[in-house]
């Protein structure tokens, strides 16, 4: 038996433009004027994207940062246009995207309902008749007339996703929304998409976590540099991209997925405390990670990111210039860059790195595993003795008897 | 219902209007919303819509009319002040918020999808209230000061509506701009600062020359301000001048619209 095909996506394409363009009067003006006009750079986050989905699919979408997934559910809700091609819905879309879009912390509990309903695309009536319903699966009825500035993070998290829960759309969009709260209350959210799923409706799930995705999904596709790598059953698509992505055994520098061509990684390597190219480091060491880069524009403000790994893929820690307030521009042609980290907190074990860059919020780089290394037992707190390997970090600490 | 997603050009004007009624709830509550929270937590609340508009008009009126003694036709200096302030304050508060409403709500445009152009219009909306409310205080006061009322007082509502169509139609125009050209967050404050002197609000354009006369009627709110003590006292308005700024309302409304409707589609982009 066929079912209906309620998603239909036909070579959709997106492009976005990166580089001299920035939002003031000034550069418009020296645009108009000038002849040189420098071209901005032009990147592809989608690329002949098709596929179909059915009704009552719950259809994943699975892919490595970068890979254009997030970019098929921003188009898909009509928040970004594409360039070429198109997608046809039958029925009723809401997203997940983000929870709590909207919420204003001087308003009370009830008051957000109404304001974040409306602006999910329920109407008044609607979002009356299942208020109750709203504040019983969120488990804040004692605080529904408070401003929601007092309410903990948990609260606010747990009714801002109740409202976007009880939304009626015939195609669901979620995004990685099932990290969101607590334990008990990611069981609910998930109840509420197999509820949703079981219903006769479609999800369209983006996720990072493979076995959400397995659990959930029948189907699905997996993204790499916005083109399909693999389509249809979701077992073989999670295989393919195990064995793609997280192939540990083969991994050297040609495993490196670049997004685009406006940056080249030279050569990236871990320094250790003595000075010298290593990857066999120990824990507690001195470590600086150096970065060669061969960028072919000037890049301005731009976001660079490493993502600390365990060899299950599980992203264990994050350096990002953003975080600690350093602004980084790139040249054009070469640069050299460095990240230092004081007393690396890993127990032994082999550890991957993956780099990404981001200018404007477009991933304009993405390597995955561009670093291998392996941790040895060091004298992190100088008395030789170490927890065993199961205990993943190590932390500075001190007792003390008062 | 079918969507159909794809990179289309050019304007489908019914499918647009009948999906601002689709949204028109959602006006509603960002309206009722940025009410809210404008007077949560200050102890005159509502009141502030009368101080603001009473003690600028005060001011102006004393700069005018006491220093640089522009003839106010017997009215009572500050009546005749307020009711320039009233339409000018809502304007004033209207275009510069509705600048930066893109701006503010950029979290709920990269996330959701509506029709943004609710956002500028929504403050027009929002600031209703606290137009009505000067309203009614100016009225009590005309009606004590003013011994004779006469039938033009049936119109005011025309120039109230105009007041709000041309806030609404600026307050577009910029959010729009202020989107590609941040500059405009240090354009609009700077404009209506001036805006507050060379509209007609503590004098009328009869004290100015003759000759540059139509320039002051290029800001649609001389016009309306006109308009209004035309409405209220009788005084005479020259209609071919009246017309200038109703003409640059109208062109206002349409063009905001239209290139609202142009910028939109890249909003999330480049916001």
């Amino acid at each position: 038996m066929t079912k209906d095909i309620i998603i239909e996506i036909e070579n959709l394409s997106k492009k976005f433009k990166i580089g001299k363009n920035a939002g003031d009067l000034r550069h418009s003006f020296s645009n108009m004027f000038s002849f040189s006009r420098e071209k901005p750079i032009e990147i592809w986050a989608l690329k002949d994207i098709s596929f179909k989905v059915e009704q009552g699919e719950v259809f994943g979408i699975i892919g490595p940062n970068g890979s254009g997934k997030s970019t098929i559910l921003k188009i898909l809700s009509k928040i970004t246009y594409p360039t070429s091609g198109k997608a046809i819905l039958k029925g009723r879309v809401s997203s997940l995207l983000e929870v709590g879009t909207g919420f204003h912390p001087e308003l009370t509990g009830r008051e957000n309902v109404y304001l974040n309903g409306s602006i999910l695309g329920m109407k008044r009536s609607e979002i009356k008749r299942k208020f109750d319903e709203i504040v019983d699966f969120s488990g804040v009825e004692r605080f529904i007339d408070t401003p929601v500035k007092h309410y903990s993070s948990g609260m606010y998290v747990r009714l801002a996703f109740s409202v976007a829960a009880h939304l009626d759309p015939e195609i669901l969009l979620v995004d990685e929304v099932l990290s969101v709260g607590d334990m008990a209350f990611r069981q609910k959210s998930i109840g509420k998409m197999h509820e949703v799923a079981n219903s006769g409706r479609t999800v369209l799930f983006v996720s990072h976590n493979l076995n959400a995705v397995k659990s959930l999904c029948k189907k699905g596709i997996y993204l790499e540099s916005g083109g399909i790598k693999a389509l249809g059953d979701i077992k073989k698509v999670i295989e393919n991209y195990e064995n793609s992505v997280l192939n540990y055994e083969n991994l050297d520098a040609t495993n490196t997925k670049i997004v685009n061509e406006i940056i080249e990684t030279k050569e990236i390597v871990i320094i250790e405390s003595q000075g010298n190219k290593s990857s066999l480091i120990c824990s507690g060491d001195n470590i600086n990670i150096a970065m060669n880069l061969l960028s072919k524009i000037e890049l301005k403000d731009i976001r660079i990111r490493l993502e600390f790994k365990d060899k299950k893929n599980n992203v264990l820690f994050v350096c990002n210039n953003f975080l600690t307030g350093k602004t980084i521009n790139l040249n054009k042609g070469e640069n050299i860059l460095i990240c230092k980290i004081s007393k690396l907190p890993l127990n032994t074990g082999i550890y991957y790195i993956d780099l990404i860059m981001v200018k404007n919020r477009q991933t304009i780089y993405s390597g995955y595993n561009i670093i291998k290394f392996e941790v040895t037992s060091g004298n992190f707190y100088k008395t030789g003795n170490l927890p065993s390997e199961t205990r993943q970090f190590l932390i500075e600490h001190s007792w003390k008897i008062k | 219902m079918i969507t159909v997603i794809e990179n289309k050009k050019g304007l489908n004007l019914k499918q647009r209007i009948h999906e601002l009624n689709e949204y028109r709830e959602l006006l509603w509550t960002l309206a009722y919303r940025d009410f809210r929270v404008k007077y949560t937590q200050t102890i005159l609340g509502i009141l502030w819509a009368v101080i603001e508009p009473l003690f600028t008009a005060v001011l102006l009126s004393f700069v005018f009319n006491k220093v640089a003694k522009a003839n106010t036709f017997g009215i009572n200096p500050v009546l005749f002040g307020l009711t320039g302030m009233i339409a000018w304050n809502y304007f004033a508060n209207v275009v510069g918020q509705g600048t930066g409403s893109l701006i503010l709500a950029q979290n709920m445009i990269k996330k959701i999808y509506f029709p943004k152009i609710i956002l500028p219009a929504s403050k027009a909306i929002a600031a209703l209230p606290d137009l009505l409310i000067a309203l009614v205080f100016t009225l009590i006061f005309y009606f004590i000061y003013r011994d004779h009322v006469g039938f033009n007082l049936i119109y005011l509502p025309v120039f109230l509506l105009l007041t709000i169509v041309s806030a609404m139609s600026l307050g577009i125009w910029f959010s729009a701009l202020n989107i590609r050209y941040r500059d405009f967050r240090h354009i609009v404050p700077f404009v209506i600062r001036i805006g507050l002197f060379v509209t007609p609000i503590a004098y009328t354009t009869m004290d100015v020359p003759e000759q540059f006369r139509w320039i002051f009627y290029l800001n649609p709110m001389t016009g309306i301000i006109e308009g209004i003590r035309w409405s209220l006292f009788g005084l005479q308005m020259d209609c071919n001048y009246f017309f200038i700024s109703i003409a640059v309302i109208i062109m206002l409304f349409i063009t905001g619209f239209l290139f609202f409707n142009k910028m939109e589609k890249n909003i999330a982009d480049i916001i």
